[in-house]
């Protein structure tokens, strides 16, 4: 026969890499995806080996729900920050001084020990203090963007300043008495079982996440947080936006810190140190570069998720306190170091 | 020793802003309650005109967390004592919350400075201060310690809380009435480690095994003084445990935390919430009926009784030259209260309520 000599290479096919299978591209496409199915791993690993499947319960859901709505307001404020490349460390001392705010002005409204105020000043309450977080805020931005002080320790610094003025206002303890309604109304209010402060923290989510994917404004954040030279020769006005960007976070520890005093009635100026720091882990977690430039809003849902889910999973496991912390450092680590492994086999 | 000294070890994230409070505070340390009439040493008759202490005395004092209800009424208590023999006494706390034996230090020494008659002291570390004890003493100071019974002998006299308390037994007792005899009790505590801290809850639990075998007694929970932390945590042992019937907690933010928690899970008046300390919230809580009963000191009570005995003895003593502290001191014990609806407005209950304002 008279054909021509082929050389034995193989057929092209069989050069490129196999497909990959479309779960395993789902699950190995963005950090955030990664951590919701680790979190659904521990969701069920809980639920199965809890006591009758107590941590599978709507119970449970609706407390972990209740009681996340804080730390979730906090976190997306410092993932839409950190985008941008600046840290807050003063959240905690934001949402204190918020709270104090609002609960100088519903003892100023309601009449001492009164049960119930009405909707009108509790709604006034939330606004003063979703305005004293913006204010907060605007300290943040100017300290950064305009006297240019490195964010870690302008906001170190006001984390300090914030907490010392709330306490002085206080005259050093904590504001109580509040109006019982605001818990009943408002705190404890569950539409379609879910608590109201957590569905708005969901909502607002939802909400930050459009405007980091299909917003300018978004879009500018990004762009500040990946390069900031390279956005301020482009005609960004980069001072301006980070003002801006630290007042919506500052605002979202204001309504934070309403909901703290809606919850209990009282402020807790003794508490919330670890507030900062709980939302910086959930939002790393999620796939947010520290550095600025990329974020995951979702990721930081679900990071969020993972600390609760762990915190209350721990307990109804009766897992001892001293274990907790062991645990949850472990399962930390496991989380991020997993995904730094995904990330690097990516096809 | 048991002690029942009330204080918060918070744990604060950035030592950085301790510091910058702790700075603020330092250059104002006597920025706590003194006597509003500081300046009438010799304007006022004292209360007895005794061997040559015609005017009042000069004391000093030391106190722990100058925001905090509990201090805020001891040194209430200190310096109206203080102002009604027509003595001054000037306070030093701290600003910044944190137990430690240098913090004490700081405020001992500044007190000293002020070259005192007497002096007032209220340790918040563990140490014995032996050694600052013996240089007051040797120059005739004489020290009188509130809150925290000593084995030192340097002290003239201790004012405190009962060490085996009886109280904590009867409290036990209403709780073990509230769960009916059977089911779950929480613990829930500001943080691990702490003496003072383990006091409010370890004797409870240990009373509640004895009285109650049946209950159950669930291993201690910590929030670190975080409202939202202790909600959180009771949310949890709510779930994981349907025959929960009482939480015992240690201060203010759990107790606040664990009222949430219960609201919102639905279950006020089948689980019952207790606490140690009877801060504002904890009393506006029992007269709204979503706590229990609380298991008060009086921090007011106390620190009157410190700064009158120290009187006394400066006056009686006066012209003689006994050195103070060469006894082993003497307690002087000042009972705790269980509060409960019924009585919190009784006059005596007023005085273990902590105040956040003297006067």
């Amino acid at each position: 026969m008279n054909e021509p000599a082929t050389l034995t290479e193989p057929a092209l096919d069989e050069l490129t890499p196999p497909p990959t299978p479309p779960l395993r591209r789902l699950l190995t496409s963005s950090t955030a995806t990664y951590l919701f199915a680790f979190d659904l791993l521990l969701i069920v690993f809980f639920s199965a080996v809890s006591h009758g499947h107590v941590f599978a319960s709507w119970e449970n859901t609706e407390s972990m729900l209740g009681d996340g709505a804080e730390g979730l307001l906090l976190a997306i404020g410092l993932t839409i920050m950190l985008s941008a490349g600046i840290f807050d460390l003063s959240l905690g001392a934001n949402l204190i001084l918020s709270s104090v705010a609002g609960a100088m002005l519903l003892e100023h409204l309601a009449p001492s020990g009164a049960q119930s105020v009405s909707a009108g000043y509790a709604v006034l309450a939330a606004a003063v203090c979703i305005a004293a977080g913006a204010v907060f805020g605007l300290v943040n931005g100017i300290l950064v963007a305009y006297v240019g002080v490195n964010s870690l320790i302008a906001t170190l610094g006001t984390l300090g300043i914030g907490t010392g003025i709330a306490l002085v206002l206080t005259d050093g303890s904590d504001i109580s008495g509040l109006p019982a309604s605001l818990q009943t109304d408002f705190a404890l209010k569950q539409i379609l079982r879910i608590p109201l402060p957590a569905l708005i923290a969901l909502v607002l989510t939802v909400v930050l996440w459009a405007v980091l994917k299909y917003t300018r404004y978004g879009m500018r954040t990004l762009a500040i947080g990946s390069n900031r030279a390279a956005a301020e020769y482009s005609g960004l006005r980069v001072r301006r936006h980070l003002v801006t960007l630290a007042m919506l976070g500052g605002a979202l520890a204001g309504a934070a810190g309403f909901i703290d005093i809606a919850r209990f009635g009282s402020t807790n100026t003794a508490g919330h140190t670890l507030d900062a720091l709980n939302a910086a882990t959930a939002v790393v977690i999620g796939g947010t570069a520290l550095m600025g430039g990329r974020a995951s809003m979702f990721g930081t849902l679900w990071g969020i998720v993972l600390t609760s889910v762990l915190l209350d999973g721990l307990i109804v496991l009766n897992v001892q306190s001293f274990y907790q912390q062991i645990a949850t450092g472990a399962i930390l680590i496991a989380a991020v170091a997993t995904d730094r492994y995904r990330a690097l086999r990516r096809v | 020793m048991s002690v029942s000294v009330r204080r918060r070890a918070v744990i604060t994230m950035t030592a950085a802003a301790s510091l910058a409070l702790g700075a603020a505070a330092c250059s104002s340390s006597a920025s706590s309650s003194t006597s509003a009439a500081g300046a009438a040493t010799s304007a006022t008759a004292p209360a007895t005109g005794s061997t040559g202490a015609a005017t009042g005395f000069k004391l000093a004092g030391t106190a722990g967390l100058a925001s905090d209800p509990f201090w805020i009424s001891l040194m209430c208590g200190g310096s109206q004592a203080a102002a009604a023999a027509g003595s001054t006494i000037t306070w030093h706390a701290e600003s910044s919350s944190g137990t430690s034996n240098a913090v004490d230090e700081q405020d001992i020494q500044a007190a000293g400075l002020e070259n005192p008659q007497g002096m007032v002291l209220s340790p918040t570390g563990t140490e014995s201060y032996t050694p600052i004890l013996s240089q007051f003493n040797t120059k005739g100071v004489p020290v009188e310690e509130v809150n925290a019974p000593s084995t030192a002998t340097n002290y003239y006299q201790a004012v405190v809380s009962p060490v085996s308390d009886p109280n904590v037994a009867a409290m036990a007792k209403l709780i073990a009435q509230g769960a009916g005899g059977s089911g779950s009790v929480a613990v829930l505590a500001i943080v691990s480690g702490v003496p003072v801290i383990n006091d409010r809850w370890e004797p409870m639990v240990a009373a509640l095994k004895k009285l109650e075998p049946g209950l159950s007694i669930l291993p201690t929970q910590y929030d670190s003084a975080d409202t939202n932390k202790a909600a959180t945590i009771v949310s949890a042992l709510l779930v994981a445990h349907p025959d929960l019937k009482a939480i015992w907690t240690t201060s203010g933010p759990e107790g606040e935390g664990a009222v949430e928690a219960v609201k919102a899970a639905g279950k006020e008046g089948k689980v019952l919430v207790y606490s140690f300390d009877a801060t504002p919230d904890l009393v506006t809580a029992l007269q709204q009926g979503t706590v229990a009963a609380l298991l008060a000191q009086s921090p007011y009570l106390m620190g009157r009784d410190a700064v009158q005995n120290l009187i006394s003895y400066l006056k009686t003593r006066d012209g003689s030259t006994t050195t103070p502290g060469t006894a082993s001191p003497q307690q002087v014990i000042v009972p705790t209260m269980i509060l409960t609806k019924s009585n919190i407005d009784s006059a005596a209950a007023q005085q273990y309520e902590y105040k956040a304002t003297c006067g």
